[in-house]
């Protein structure tokens, strides 16, 4: 986990692109932390951590 | 590409409910969806498509399903709904019955999406589906329950029947079909789960969410088409292009 930011509801998970698929359906199976429903969804897959944040910023500027 | 949540299930009596369902979907990027009203599609008031038609963001195809008790039953349905422009679906654990439903090109998709009914797909469903068209439907919403026993045997067979469909090539799609919010999840979050759990190349599962359910979309437009005879066969008119 490389970020995470509970008030934008985001976070950004670094992993190899063999695992990728292994992350991310992993991450949908989970509906429930500590009694709370959660859905956690993938919203974009980039190959550079430069890319993710250029994409955080361009989401939160949105926002 | 676009990737559908091919089975999302309303209320066609509380508006609320679709609101708040399209917001999620909306929240989770799911930009193309087909909608099935819980209570039949026959009764619901064009004020109702054109509220949800304004929902400018989304692609919304509306689809029915049937669950007949029997042959006669499945045939009546079929003789009342024969002018409805969705697409139709069949669920039974009925032999026969799916068997007919497979036959009858006014059926447009077989659904094979709980825990009783997966158990009884047999290739030859497969091969009269294929022979018609058709498709086959399944439905990843049976593996987000809390129970691990229940999810486990839902795995195995999903697992079975996924495999026997690609070792038939048989048309088939892939739907969430989830009744609580908190289970629904993106299209390309399912594939992911389709392929690691189920063991379905990657092209394969992402066909299932996409290419295969805009087919199915094609065949209803198809089977509305009074010029349309078969796959392959369209009376031209004078000027058409096509």
């Amino acid at each position: 986990m490389l970020d995470v930011n509970f008030e934008d509801n985001f976070g950004i998970i670094h992993c190899s692109h063999q695992t990728k698929e292994i992350v991310m359906s992993s991450l949908t199976l989970i509906n429930e932390i500590s009694g709370n429903q959660v859905i956690l969804s993938p919203i974009k897959t980039t190959g550079t951590i430069r890319n993710i944040k250029n994409v955080k910023d361009l989401m939160l500027n949105k926002k | 590409m676009p990737y559908f949540e091919s089975r999302l299930k309303v209320n066609s009596n509380d508006f609320e409910d679709i609101e708040q369902k399209l917001d999620f979907c909306k929240n989770l990027g799911i930009k193309y969806l087909i909608l099935e009203f819980e209570n039949g599609v026959k009764n619901i008031k064009p004020e109702l498509m054109d509220k949800i038609s304004s929902f400018s963001e989304f692609k919304i195809y509306y689809r029915t399903t049937f669950k007949p008790k029997n042959l006669d039953d499945l045939r009546n349905k079929l003789k009342q709904y024969i002018n409805v422009s969705n697409i139709i679906a069949v669920e039974s654990t009925d032999k026969e019955v799916q068997i007919q439903a497979a036959r009858d090109s006014r059926v447009d998709l077989i659904s094979f999406s709980d825990e009783n009914v997966i158990k009884t797909l047999t290739p030859g469903i497969i091969s009269l589906t294929k022979q018609n068209n058709s498709f086959i439907e399944f439905s990843l919403g049976l593996l987000m329950t809390k129970s691990k026993v229940i999810q486990s045997r839902v795995l195995r067979s999903l697992y079975r029947a996924l495999q026997l469909s690609m070792q038939l090539n048989a048309n088939f799609i892939i739907s969430g079909n989830v009744d609580n919010f908190y289970n629904l999840r993106h299209p390309r979050a399912l594939i992911s789960v389709s392929h690691t759990l189920l063991s379905i190349p990657l092209l394969t599962a992402k066909k299932a969410f996409s290419d295969n359910v805009l087919a199915l979309i094609n065949r209803v437009k198809m089977r509305q088409d009074k010029n349309y005879y078969e796959l392959g066969v369209k009376l031209i008119g004078r000027g058409d292009i096509q």
